[in-house]
């Protein structure tokens, strides 16, 4: 995979991708996709796009339709057009007025706050 | 031992003896000697490389365009030589690799800074550069099939695309020569407006700039559709699809210049 973090996979409208894409940085899905995708960094969905993959990164943004699971490092957000039937895996999550999710949700505690709370409790 | 193989590259009779004396020159100045061969007719450059493997030379020096270095990299293969460039006429390849002019080249052979940089092949025959296909005279665009180890990417719509290996100005991690990737670029149906206002992109072939543009990032590939669609490099034929690319990490030892873009 490339070195270069600014490394950018985008797969757009019109576009059917089957299989499991990997990115050593960000993705961007406007098309038709299955399997899997696994991005170093980040993913995003776009309205046009019709996800049927689990997806893997560090921030997931979706603003399309992802049917599958979600597990991400940091956080998870789900725009007016959104559209998750799987389970989330995440540390924080944005649902937007009309986003829409289906599924179960596992929350990480963020690990900055759980020392702030082990640091209080001593 | 250098090895210089130069190509007039389509300059005048009057241009080329300018140019001539100007690497004549530079090759004296920064004491980098060495046989100087011209391309002909009955002397083409894979009999070259191979007269400059037999005297045993250390580097091949292309002189020429970029298809001539496309040329000479071919020949050489993975064959264990140092390639050099020296740009007759503009390129902006020779920008990307830090050679700006043929003294700025010529200081680069002397200093003699050796990167190495990823070697495509395709069908069995090597390119440095891209590959493009597609962009047919009257806009028809097509079905696209690419298959990649895992991965199985179609589209029906597709008005052409590129595989770039090392692009000339390498941004935003396309096109970097020292990544182990190759870049594919597949551009949508375009409206005759959308055409001319990316006339720009399409014409240096900048196509991930154009708005809904696919962009992946493949270590192999085989195109399996179109069948017999013409495959271009460099405005020339490279071959037809079916066609399957891969690419070789740190493959070519290239000498390159100070202000190189990767």
């Amino acid at each position: 995979m490339a070195k270069n973090e600014s490394l950018e996979t985008i797969i757009a409208q019109g576009m059917r991708v089957e299989g499991e894409l990997k990115s050593s940085g960000t993705v961007r899905l406007d098309g038709t996709v299955s399997g899997r995708v696994q991005a170093a960094q980040n993913i995003h969905v776009g309205p046009a796009a019709q996800v049927e993959a689990d997806l893997m990164a560090q921030s997931a943004y979706i603003a399309g339709v992802v049917k599958g699971n979600v597990t991400v490092k940091n956080s998870l957000e789900i725009f007016e057009t959104g559209k998750v039937l799987g389970n989330i895996t995440c540390t924080r999550i944005v649902i937007h007025e009309g986003g829409y999710f289906v599924g179960n949700c596992q929350m990480r505690e963020p690990k900055n706050e759980a020392q702030k709370l082990e640091g209080s409790n001593v | 031992m250098y090895y210089y193989i130069v190509d007039s590259c389509g300059l005048s009779q009057r241009q080329y003896e300018k140019v001539q004396h100007e690497l004549h020159s530079c090759i004296s100045d920064y004491h980098i000697s060495g046989e100087i061969v011209r391309i002909t007719g009955i002397r083409t450059v894979r009999q070259l490389v191979e007269t400059a493997f037999f005297h045993q030379a250390k580097t091949i020096v292309a002189a020429g365009s970029d298809r001539t270095l496309d040329d000479v990299i071919n020949s050489v293969g993975e064959r264990p030589v140092s390639v050099g460039y020296i740009p007759l006429v503009k390129s902006e390849l020779a920008q990307g690799l830090g050679l700006p002019d043929v003294a700025g080249a010529c200081k680069a052979l002397a200093l003699r800074r050796v990167e190495e940089l990823d070697l495509a092949k395709a069908n069995g025959k090597n390119f440095l550069t891209k590959l493009s296909f597609g962009f047919l005279p009257n806009r028809e665009t097509f079905e696209v099939q690419i298959q990649s180890p895992g991965l199985r990417v179609q589209s029906s719509d597709v008005l052409g695309g590129t595989i770039v290996n090392c692009q000339t100005q390498a941004h935003e991690g396309l096109g970097l020569p020292t990544d182990g990737l190759l870049d594919v670029v597949l551009v949508p149906r375009l409206s005759r407006w959308e055409e001319f206002r990316h006339r720009g992109e399409l014409q240096s072939g900048q196509l991930e700039h154009i708005p809904g543009a696919t962009v992946l990032h493949l270590r192999s590939l085989e195109i399996t559709a179109p069948a017999n669609m013409p495959i271009l490099t460099g405005g020339i034929e490279f071959g037809t699809t079916p066609l399957q690319v891969e690419v070789k990490s740190n493959a070519v030892k290239m000498i390159v210049g100070r202000t190189r873009t990767f």
